[in-house]
């Protein structure tokens, strides 16, 4: 083939247009990684939350069972002291760990969180019912936190970054003593008439705030404050 | 305190993967296109080299350009001196005796575009090949570059690049940059939308003729002479096959200050030619190139922005959260686990590195380069950072007006 010489040409303007369908693509692709990542993370995002329907189905049946129990055996407290308890409290305690991480994916104000939070706090206070009950009756000397946080950045009905802080520091004190410390989280926004009456009575109506061993602090406290706490 | 709102997080993946899949479609859209006979070339070709103070390199670049398999005869040098302070006149006069067709000027010091012009103006080739003194070249380039000449809309040729040194990490880092930037350079050269003329490019003396010489003003000459090119409507081959190899800043403090040049030089030309932005005529350049290089300009110096402070916020945190007594634990859970790898931000996160990778590999062989995936990985991790702050330090001294000094 004889290859072509072309020399000496004068400089030509081009018009230019452009690649349409360059844009196309790289916009349906773009749509397509945005769309397939909500509608997956979504997806099984939501079955988690079934999941924890599920399970706390299975603590509210064994509540349930207990205070039954306790009622048709008012004066046989060994019963309270017998029950195997350790794994309820475990899955209480993972149940709470992952509506946090689930709020943190869908979103604080997800219906479908807040129908799950409403029944965890319900939960959460019939545990603490049981629990008091188990400490009296049992010779545990448990100590028992209730914490009264909000989660809404507005500051409505308290502090925020204060309750967050709080929640960190009274992380630590069950990561130190997992046996001998019992905390139930309360978010004061979504009080229902069980965990409003329980605030009530200790007139708590701001967060942070904690009830430790039945008395109230309507204050941020440090580890260190809420050891000393523990050590009366 | 602030929080950085969500969706700035995702407009930032937006934009990123709008750039990557535009141009794996440009890449994939070229694949498909059949490859063009440009035909055989017999152009005259003078090589202009500005050298100031180049005394140490300056006979590498003779050498390199007397070893091209190319046509002796057609070749001719021109050295200018900028006044160098150095035995760069000595080193000049001995190799235009050692060589044939090298002839030499001595000017007063006036910056490179100034050395250039004086240079140009003595050419009376149809080709002329602007070259940095401290820049080699592969001998096969001049073969590669100047068959696309054959096509009389294009007014310049230039090639990918290559650091002449990798001994030192910030070496190493600008050659993953030039190598990156050689595979978009070359996809923006197919559609007609390279904006540039970097350390070596060939240019149609007709074109200096007609539209003038390097604009002596301008921080970044290549990036003016690039857009003054496109705004009159000719275009800028792109030559990956073969490499220029030039020395580059080896000092992270030499390294800023040349940055800080190119960004001030980058926005002031944008300035210049600012009627070519989201201007159809000016095709994808216009509507996509040019406006997705200054959004990305100031996307890097928000990010760098962002991060400086959300590294403080979180620091002060952790310190306040120590201070009333938390101690870190490290409670692992699959499903909390499982969850946070749920969440979008994640998500996107985890396919820009798929992303990332999988142009590293692409990029790689198609350059046919050696860079490293350490390198690469130091690159995202460290370089990009660096080069952040370079553009918001472009960006402040162009707002407040001040030239950087070189």
């Amino acid at each position: 083939m004889v290859k072509k010489m072309i020399q000496k040409e004068k400089l030509v303007e081009v018009k230019r247009k452009l690649n349409y369908e360059v844009y196309i693509a790289a916009i349906l692709i773009t749509i397509f990684f945005f769309v397939a990542g909500l509608a997956i993370g979504d997806y099984f995002a939501y079955q988690r939350v079934d999941d924890i329907g599920v399970y706390q189905k299975a603590i509210s049946a064994f509540l349930t069972l207990s205070e039954l129990k306790g009622e048709l055996q008012a004066n046989q407290s060994a019963d309270y002291c017998n029950l195997s308890w350790d794994d309820v409290w475990k899955e209480k305690v993972e149940i709470g760990r992952l509506l946090t991480a689930l709020e943190l994916k869908l979103g604080k104000e997800d219906p479908a969180i807040l129908e799950q939070k409403r029944i965890y706090n319900e939960v959460q206070f019939r545990t603490y019912k049981l629990v008091e009950k188990i400490n009296e009756n049992c010779d545990k000397k448990w100590d028992i936190i209730l914490f009264f946080y909000t989660n809404k950045k507005s500051n409505t009905g308290g502090d925020y970054g204060l309750s967050e802080l709080q929640g960190y520091v009274l992380d630590t004190v069950y990561e130190r003593d997992k046996e001998g410390v019992k905390i139930f989280s309360f978010d004061i926004n979504l009080l229902d008439k069980s965990t409003s009456e329980l605030a009530n009575s200790y007139n708590i109506t701001t967060a942070p705030a904690m009830v430790i061993n039945s008395k109230a602090y309507l204050k941020f406290m440090n580890e260190n404050e809420i050891q000393r706490i523990f050590e009366k | 305190m602030f929080q950085i709102p969500i969706w700035v997080m995702y407009a930032v993946f937006c934009i990123e993967f709008l750039i990557a899949f535009f141009f794996l479609s440009v890449f994939i859209k070229v694949k498909l296109m059949k490859k063009e006979d440009l035909g055989k070339v017999d152009y005259n070709v003078t090589f202009v080299l500005p050298a100031y103070n180049h005394s140490a390199l300056l006979e590498n670049s003779i050498k390199s350009i007397k070893s091209l398999d190319y046509q002796q005869e057609k070749i001719k040098i021109i050295i200018v001196d900028d006044g160098s302070t150095d035995d760069t006149v000595t080193v000049m006069k001995k190799l235009a005796k050692k060589y044939e067709g090298i002839s030499f000027f001595t000017k007063k010091h006036g910056g490179k575009s100034a050395a250039v012009n004086y240079g140009l103006e003595r050419a009376n080739t149809e080709l002329i090949v602007v070259l940095d003194a401290d820049t080699v070249l592969e001998k096969d380039i001049l073969t590669k570059a100047l068959p696309m000449f054959n096509n009389p809309s294009i007014a310049a040729v230039t090639s990918k690049m290559r650091p002449l040194f990798m001994n030192k990490f910030i070496e190493r880092m600008q050659y993953v940059e030039y190598t990156f930037t050689g595979f978009y350079r070359m996809l923006m050269g197919k559609i007609g939308s390279l904006p540039l003329t970097p350390a070596f490019s060939i240019f149609r003396k007709e074109f200096f003729e007609k539209h003038g010489y390097f604009d002596v003003d301008s921080m970044t000459e290549d990036f003016e002479m690039g857009l003054r090119i496109q705004s009159k409507h000719h275009d800028i081959g792109f030559v990956h096959d073969s490499c220029a190899i030039t020395e580059v800043p080896n000092t992270l403090r030499k390294f800023i200050r040349q940055r800080l040049r190119w960004g001030y030089g980058t926005l002031s030309s944008y300035k210049k030619y600012k009627w070519m932005i989201f201007n159809k005529n000016y095709g994808d350049l216009g509507m996509f190139i040019l406006p997705i290089w200054f959004i990305g300009m100031l996307i890097a110096s928000a990010i760098f922005l962002l991060g400086i402070y959300s590294i403080i916020e979180n620091s002060i945190d952790y310190i306040a959260r120590l201070l009333v007594g938390w101690r870190p634990s490290f409670y692992f859970s699959i499903d909390n686990f499982m969850i946070s790898l749920l969440n979008l931000k994640v998500m996107l996160f985890g396919i820009s590195i798929i992303l990332g990778l999988m142009l590293f590999f692409l990029i790689r062989s198609q350059l046919n380069e050696r860079i490293k995936l350490k390198d690469y990985i130091l690159f995202v991790i460290i370089y990009l950072w660096i080069l952040s702050f370079t553009s918001i330090l472009s960006l402040a001294y162009f707002l407040i007006g001040k030239k950087p000094k070189w």
